[in-house]
C-alpha cells in the first residue's frame, strides 16, 4: 500500500467517525425523533354521515373513566370541551345545563348513558352534535430526566343529537415524549398539555374530515 | 450608548402609539366563580388560586366583581357545584351581580409530585346570551421550565402559578369584552315624576313602573334620589310599582332624580336616570307699560283704547295668566285669562263682564304664575272718561258791548279752543284762541246793534284729541239788553227815568 492510497484510508476513517459521533449526538439528546418517528394521527372511523351544513351547537356530556388514574375523564372533557370551543365558533352548551338533565336523569357523572338518555339530553338542550368519550388509558410515567411523560389513549365519539346515534370515532393515545424536538424542548410533561393536544388534533382531523365551523362568530 | 438611547425612545413611543388599542375597557363587570379542582373529589374548589387569580385580572383593568359577592349569590341561589353554572344561573348573574361575564374555571392539576405541574381549563361566559366567548387550557410543569444548572426553576406549583397567570392576561379576549356596551339591568317600563318645576319646600312625586320582577327574598331595596338625598320607595302589590314622594329643597336648580336598586346582599348597587325637576322660587318679574292714555291731575286718563302692554323684566317661561280690571270700589269688572307666555299687549276698550263699564277710575291688574307656580302681578290705575269737551259760556253786558266768560267744564285738560263771534249781518266782533280755560273776553258791540244776535262758534280740543264744535246762539240764550240787564239788577233808578231815556 502507498503512502497516498495509506493516507487517503485514514482520512475516510476521519469522515466515518466524524459522521458516526453527530449520529450518536443527535441520539443522545433524545432527535431520535425527528430522525425516526412521526406525529400518529387519531384513528378515524366514520359510521354515518354527520348533519348537512355548518355546525353550532354542540353538547360535549361527560367522558367515562376506564382507567385508574383519578378523575381522568373529567380532566380529559373539560379540556376537550374548552379545547373544541376554542377550535371553531361552535355554541358549546354550557356544562352545567347538561350535568342538570344528567341530575335529573339519575345519571351520575362517568355513568353510562343509554341511547335513549343521550337523545334526551340532546333534544333538551337542542344540540346538533354530542360529544361523548372514554378515556381508556391515562398515566404519568417518568422519563430520563425524572420529569413526568403523560400517557393519554381516548376514544371519541360524535352523535347525532336527535337520537344520539354515533357518527364519527376517534381513537388516539398519545405520549407526552413523543412531542420532543430537540434536547428536552417540544416534551409534554402535563396530563392537561397533552388532552389539549391530542384535542386540538382529534378535532383538526375533524374538520378535515369534513366537521364544518359555525359561522356565528362570538363577537357577533 | 446614543443608539441605546434612540431604541429606548422608539420603543416608548411604539408602546405609547399600541396603547389605546390594548387599554382595557372599564366598566364591564367581570364575576369569576370559585375555580374547581380535580384534586380528590369532581367538586372540590380552589378559592386561593381563585382570589390570585381575579387579583391579577383585576390589576390587568378588568372590573372584577368581589368573591365575596360572587360567594353570596351561590349561596342564596344554593348552588352547590363549582366550575360551572346552568343558563338560568348565568342570567341570574347578570340582573342579581351585574355582571357582563362570568369566569368559569377548573384546576385539571395541581400536583407537587413527582415533579410540580398545574393546569387549568378556563371559559369566559356572556351573561345576555350565555355564551362561551373564550376559552382557555394551560398547564405548566416544572419539567417544562428547566434551565441551564437548574437555576430559577419552579419548584413549586406556587412557583408555576404566576406563569400561568401571565398566559392568561396576555390571551384575555380584550376585544370582545371592549365590544360589550354594559347597559344597566334595570328595565323601566314607565315613569311619572311630578311636577317637573316645582317651589321650594313643596311636594315632588316619583312613580316608576319596572319590567323586572324579582321573587320574594331577592328584590332589591330600592330608593329614589334626588339632591343627594336617598327617599326609599312603597312598592305595589304586584311587585312592579315603586313611588316615592318628597319635599323640595329650598335651593333654586335643578334637581335630577335617580331610581336606585340596592342588594345588600351582593354588596352592590343599581342606578338608573329617571329625569329631573327644577326647583324655583323667583316670581316672574315683569311690569306693565299704560299707553293711550293722558295725564291729568296725577292720574292717567283715557277715553277709547288703553293699550296695556307688560314687560318681562326677567325672560322666563309662564304657565299662565289674568288681567283684570278693578272698580274703585274693588269690584271686578272684567278678567281675561290665558295659558303660557304672555301677550305682547292688550288693549282694553271699556268694556266689562256685562258690557261697557261706566266712567271712572280702574285699577288694572296683570297677575302671571310660571311653570313652578311662582306668580307676581302688577298693576296700574286708570280713569276712563268718554266725555266729551264742555264749554260754558256766560255773556254779560259791559259798557262797551259785552263780556264773554268762558269756562271749561270736562274733565279731560283742554290741549286748545277757538272762539269766533260775529254779527248777524257777519261783522265779526272778535276772535280769540288759546289752551287754558276759563277765560274772560270783552267784545265791543257797534252802536246800534245792542239788540242783535250774536253769532258764533267755539272750537274746542282736549289733550285726548277729542274736538267739539258748538255754535254760541246755542250755548247761551241771547244777549240781554243793558236795561233789561239793569233791570234784573235793581240800581235804584225809576223805570220812568229809563223810558225816557
Amino acid at each position: 500500500m502507498s503512502f497516498e492510497s495509506r493516507f487517503g484510508v485514514q482520512r475516510l476513517v476521519r469522515v466515518y467517525r466524524f459522521l458516526f459521533l453527530v449520529l450518536f449526538v443527535l441520539l443522545g439528546t433524545g432527535c431520535e425523533t425527528l430522525l425516526m418517528r412521526s406525529d400518529p394521527l387519531p384513528v378515524h372511523r366514520q359510521l354515518a354521515p354527520l348533519p348537512p351544513g355548518p355546525i353550532c351547537r354542540v353538547a360535549v356530556v361527560p367522558f367515562l373513566n376506564d382507567t385508574d388514574y383519578p378523575l381522568a375523564d373529567a380532566i380529559f372533557h373539560k379540556v376537550f370541551a374548552a379545547q373544541f370551543q376554542a377550535s371553531g365558533n361552535y355554541l358549546v352548551v354550557q356544562e352545567g345545563d347538561i350535568l342538570k338533565i344528567y341530575q335529573q336523569l339519575r345519571l351520575l357523572p362517568g355513568e353510562t348513558p343509554t341511547p335513549e338518555q343521550l337523545q334526551i339530553v340532546g333534544r333538551r338542550v337542542n344540540a346538533q352534535l354530542l360529544i361523548t368519550g372514554t378515556v381508556m388509558e391515562m398515566r404519568e410515567n417518568r422519563d430520563r430526566l425524572g420529569s413526568t411523560d403523560p400517557v393519554i389513549a381516548a376514544e371519541i365519539q360524535i352523535r347525532d343529537g336527535n337520537n344520539g346515534e354515533s357518527l364519527w370515532t376517534a381513537y388516539h393515545r398519545r405520549q407526552g415524549i413523543e412531542y420532543q424536538k430537540a434536547m428536552h424542548f417540544g416534551t409534554i410533561h402535563t396530563i392537561t398539555g397533552l388532552s389539549r393536544q391530542m384535542a386540538m388534533e382529534i378535532i383538526n382531523l375533524w374538520q378535515k374530515k369534513g366537521l364544518k365551523q359555525c359561522d356565528v362568530s362570538p363577537r357577533s | 450608548m446614543r443608539i441605546l438611547q434612540k431604541i429606548r425612545m422608539l420603543t416608548l413611543a411604539v408602546c405609547c402609539a399600541l396603547l389605546p388599542a390594548i387599554a382595557p375597557a372599564a366598566g364591564v363587570p367581570v364575576a369569576v366563580f370559585p375555580l374547581q379542582e380535580l384534586g380528590e373529589g369532581r367538586n372540590e374548589v380552589n378559592l386561593p388560586f381563585t382570589r390570585v387569580l381575579a387579583e391579577r385580572l383585576a390589576e390587568s383593568g378588568n372590573e372584577i366583581t368581589s368573591l365575596q359577592t360572587v360567594i353570596a349569590f351561590m349561596a342564596n341561589n344554593r348552588i352547590r357545584t363549582v366550575g360551572r353554572l346552568e343558563t338560568f344561573h348565568i342570567s341570574r348573574v347578570r340582573e342579581d351581580l351585574g355582571a357582563a361575564f362570568v369566569l368559569l374555571g377548573t384546576v385539571s392539576q395541581a400536583k407537587e409530585r413527582p415533579e410540580p405541574s398545574m393546569g387549568l381549563t378556563l371559559n369566559l361566559v356572556r351573561t345576555y346570551d350565555a355564551r362561551t366567548v373564550w376559552s382557555y387550557v394551560g398547564s405548566f410543569s416544572a419539567g417544562d421550565e428547566r434551565r441551564v444548572l437548574g437555576i430559577g426553576e419552579p419548584h413549586s406549583v406556587a412557583a408555576l402559578q404566576p406563569l400561568l397567570l401571565d398566559e392568561i392576561v396576555e390571551s384575555w379576549p380584550w376585544e370582545i369584552i371592549n365590544e360589550i356596551q354594559m347597559g344597566g339591568s334595570i328595565s323601566v317600563d314607565s315613569i311619572v315624576l311630578q311636577p317637573t318645576q316645582v317651589r321650594p319646600g313643596e311636594e315632588v312625586q316619583a312613580r316608576v313602573l319596572l319590567r323586572n320582577v324579582w321573587p320574594a327574598g331577592r328584590a332589591p331595596r330600592v330608593f329614589f334620589k334626588a339632591d343627594d338625598q336617598l327617599y326609599a320607595a312603597t312598592v305595589s302589590d304586584d311587585g312592579r310599582t315603586y313611588e316615592a314622594t318628597w319635599v323640595a329643597g329650598e335651593k333654586n336648580g335643578r334637581s335630577p332624580v335617580t331610581l336606585v336598586l340596592e342588594w345588600p346582599l351582593y354588596n352592590r348597587s343599581e342606578t338608573a336616570l329617571l329625569g329631573a325637576y327644577v326647583v324655583d322660587g323667583t316670581p316672574p318679574l315683569f311690569e306693565i307699560d299704560l299707553r293711550g292714555t293722558r295725564l291729568h291731575e296725577g292720574r292717567q286718563v283715557f277715553r277709547g283704547e288703553l293699550v296695556i302692554i307688560p314687560r318681562l323684566l326677567v325672560r322666563k317661561p309662564l304657565d299662565h295668566w289674568r288681567l283684570a280690571f278693578f272698580s274703585e270700589a274693588g269690584n271686578m269688572e272684567g278678567a281675561l285669562e290665558g295659558k303660557g307666555n304672555l301677550p305682547e299687549r292688550f288693549i282694553w276698550q271699556g268694556r266689562g263682564t256685562h258690557g261697557p263699564v261706566d266712567d271712572g277710575k280702574y285699577q288694572v291688574v296683570l297677575e302671571a304664575w310660571d311653570k313652578a307656580g311662582n306668580s307676581a302681578k302688577a298693576t296700574g290705575e286708570v280713569v276712563l272718561d268718554r266725555s266729551s269737551p264742555d264749554v260754558d259760556l256766560a255773556l254779560t253786558q259791559s259798557e262797551e258791548g259785552v263780556v264773554v266768560d268762558l269756562e271749561h267744564k270736562g274733565k279731560v285738560p283742554l290741549a286748545h279752543w277757538r272762539m269766533e263771534m260775529w254779527t248777524k249781518e257777519g261783522k265779526l266782533l272778535t276772535k280769540a284762541e288759546g289752551s287754558e280755560l276759563p277765560v274772560k273776553i270783552e267784545v265791543d258791540l257797534p252802536a246800534g246793534d245792542q239788540n242783535q244776535d250774536i253769532r258764533g262758534v267755539i272750537l274746542v280740543e282736549d289733550v285726548m284729541g277729542t274736538r267739539v264744535r258748538r255754535k254760541v246762539e246755542d250755548l247761551l240764550p241771547k244777549v240781554k239788553p243793558k236795561a233789561e240787564v239793569k233791570e234784573e239788577k235793581p240800581t235804584g233808578i225809576s223805570e220812568s227815568w229809563v223810558d225816557e231815556f
